[in-house]
């Protein structure tokens, strides 16, 4: 098995030919190459931002992050967090500039407030200044006509422009989006100030500043409508694509702007002539967040940070990969820099881990592993991510396999082989459960975490979708209830929903506690359909807060519900000797439950207390 | 309450199912260990099968006749479980 995740297919092949009795044989393996990344430390929530700068001559990452009331100072050089600084709002947003002489921090918060703060001793010089009506998404510090200015775009769609040495703010803002943006960035175009903003309906706009004056807007010639790939199982339900992320710079003394999107592509613009210097410069398997502009042994590199965990990069001019993706943040990659550390180029990374990370880019792949080796067995090495559920549709020689991973397609394998069959385009963000079934004797999929649905497997029609969480969907359940067609789905909003897939009608919702005036509900962890005494039930299982196991009859409006003394995080369901039980694993503990009186299956383990 | 049966610290994924006609229920957890309980008799136990380790945190199980499917942190990998019935 070791010799198989390693990457030795043959090593494995010559070790499981050797006559001994086996339990377990390995079949094949999907696996990462981890490319290594040093943690420079970890804080216990998501890092939205992350800039980097000299302070007192030390290179210094500021970050902040979802839900801390704080910016995190950490010293790149000795990797380690050094300061963290209390903030009046929920900092989102952060930038680095310099004015009358001093360095100072710009935040923008959850409320909309931007503050400018000396970045030495973190007292307030500017700000808070109100203009946006929602959350801050970018801040830019610059200089127009001679004078410093601060720039924020908010999820309002509007650009605001501070001065921060003026006592008078304006009353209005640059620009109004018909949509929310996501960011901005100034620089210079023919001797003029220009700002560019990005955001929803893969808009780049690119106004040129005039002291005094309304920006006028210099027009982009439209980006190329992307492409839908043909895909098994899936009908696209294009979403509003959204450019995540902008950077300027220079290409052979040219100055350029570099743009990543939610629609998994890079596109570079020429600022001079304003057309684009690569209609795509590239498109990624994953959601970009991030793009930086750097340099890999020469060659000049946009650098992006990933949905799926990956920071990649590709070449400026051709756009072709340069290195392999560097795998090891666990879920979205929000930001992504490249800076010199000790006198040798890095890449800096921070995310949804809660982790900064600082990469060595190589230009090679490594060619280590025997990709191409002639094995019975497939080794697969690849920018794989967490597996976040697998299903099994089918039966012998004929076995799919579905998988989620974080923040990217399901992908759908040979059982036996774990050859890839193909991807389906699903709804989801960081969880994407996965669950199979069987409906009118067609096997049936399901999947997704922000708009779950269930395909028939057969004709690749999507069946139905669930809606009405008001959160994230962590868990899924397809099949028949009674003869009736439903996709169940259960939800960190602590509900379980049934849905009717012939009527698309919803077939009723259960909340996971039974508590009234709970601030917080437990979420709704696992999900599973049974039959207990002849009659189709629902059977959830709680995640996080107070344990709960529920069994719930949708149609007679029955429920069930067991309160456990520990936390439980999983739950499958089975007939075990004619009879239907469920096993709930948690912290420490697998327990077995007789589903008929949702009583436990009374055992006591050889060897246990 | 069920009595918990002992040897993970976490449990993240568990699976019922057959193997070798023996109804089992595996689990799987943060150290990345594989474990299999016989559930054939009238009280479940451990099985005799050796504890499966893999090299990341499991995140997910299936079982389907035999074929087991282990989903973790870092990858995806299917293992075949056979014993003498």
């Amino acid at each position: 098995m070791a010799a198989l995740q390693r990457g030795v297919a043959d090593l494995a092949d010559r070790t499981a030919a050797l006559p001994f009795s086996r339990t377990w044989t390995p079949v094949w393996c999907r696996w990462a190459s981890e490319t290594g990344s040093l943690v420079v430390g970890r804080v216990e929530d998501s890092i939205t931002d992350l800039k980097i700068t000299q302070i007192d001559g030390r290179l210094t990452a500021v970050t902040c992050t979802l839900s801390r009331r704080e910016v995190q100072f950490w010293d790149l050089e000795d990797a380690r967090l050094t300061r963290t600084v209390s903030t009046s709002d929920l900092v989102h947003d952060l930038a680095l500039g310099e004015i009358g002489g001093a360095l100072v921090l710009v935040t923008g918060s959850l409320r909309g407030e931007v503050c400018v703060f000396d970045l030495k001793t973190m007292a307030l010089r500017g700000g808070p200044w109100h203009g946006h009506q929602q959350s801050v998404t970018a801040l830019a510090v610059a200089t127009v006509d001679g004078r410093p200015r601060v720039l924020s775009t908010a999820l309002d769609g509007t650009i605001w422009m501070w001065d921060p040495e003026g006592d008078d703010q304006p009353s209005e803002p640059l620009l109004r989006h018909r949509g929310p943006l996501d960011t901005v960035v100034v620089g210079e175009r023919r001797g003029r100030p220009v700002v560019l903003c990005g955001g929803e309906y893969a808009f780049v706009r690119l106004l040129e500043l005039d002291s005094g004056r309304p920006p006028t807007e210099v027009v982009l010639p439209d980006a190329d409508s992307a492409e839908v790939p043909d895909l098994p199982w899936s009908e696209q339900r294009p979403e509003p694509e959204r450019v995540s992320s902008l950077v300027l710079g220079t290409l052979d003394g040219e100055p350029i702007a570099v743009s990543g999107s939610s629609g998994r592509t890079i596109r570079a613009w020429a600022l001079s002539s304003a057309r684009p210097i690569a209609n795509l410069l590239c498109r990624y398997e994953s959601a970009v967040n991030a793009v930086a502009l750097g340099e890999i042994d020469g060659t000049p590199v946009v650098l992006s940070g990933h949905d799926d965990g990956a920071v990649r990069a590709c070449d400026l001019r051709t756009g072709e990969s340069v290195g392999d993706p560097l795998i090891g943040h666990h879920g979205r990659v929000f930001r992504v820099a490249q800076v010199v550390l000790g006198g040798r180029s890095v890449i800096v990374s921070a995310g949804y881990d809660g982790t900064v990370r600082i990469w060595h880019p190589r230009r090679e792949t490594d060619s280590s592993g025997p990709a191409t080796a002639a094995s019975s067995r497939s080794w697969v090495s690849s920018d794989q991510q967490r597996v976040t559920a697998v299903a099994v549709a089918g039966y012998d020689a004929e076995r799919t396999a579905f998988y989620g991973e974080s923040g990217r397609p399901l992908k759908a394998v040979e059982a036996s082989t774990g050859e890839l069959i193909g991807e389906v385009a699903v709804e989801s963000g960081c969880e994407t459960p996965v669950a199979t079934g069987i409906i009118g004797g067609q096997p049936v999929l399901a999947a997704g975490d922000v708009y779950p649905a269930a395909w028939d497997l057969t004709t690749g029609k999507v069946l139905g979708e669930a809606q009405g969480h008001t959160n994230l969907v962590l868990d899924v359940a397809v099949g028949e209830l009674d003869g009736t067609p439903v996709l169940v789905t259960g939800s960190m909003d602590g509900y379980v929903r049934a849905w009717d897939l012939r009527s698309a009608a919803p077939l009723g919702e259960e909340p996971m506690s039974g508590r009234a005036g709970m601030d917080h509900r437990p979420a709704v962890g696992g999900v599973r359909l049974a039959t207990v005494a002849g009659r189709s039930v629902v059977v959830a299982l709680s995640r996080f807060g107070e344990g709960t196991l529920l069994m719930w009859a949708p149609r007679d409006k029955r429920f069930n519900r067991l309160t456990l003394t520990e936390q439980a995080t999983t739950l499958d369901v089975g007939v075990v000797r004619g009879r239907s039980v469920a096993a709930t694993g948690g912290f420490g503990s697998l327990r077995l439950w007789n589903l008929p009186a949702l009583q436990p299956w009374v055992s006591r383990c050889p060897g246990t207390p | 309450m069920g009595e918990p049966l002992p040897g993970h610290s976490v449990i993240n994924a568990v699976a019922i199912g057959e193997a070798n006609g023996v109804p089992v229920v595996i689990s799987g957890g943060d150290e990345g260990t594989v474990r299999v309980w016989d559930l054939g008799g009238d009280r479940p136990a451990p099985h005799p099968a050796p504890v499966l380790h893999v090299e990341a945190n499991i995140t997910a199980l299936v079982l389907a006749d035999g074929l087991v499917l282990i989903g973790t942190e870092r990858g995806l990998m299917a293992v075949r479980l056979d014993f003498d019935a």
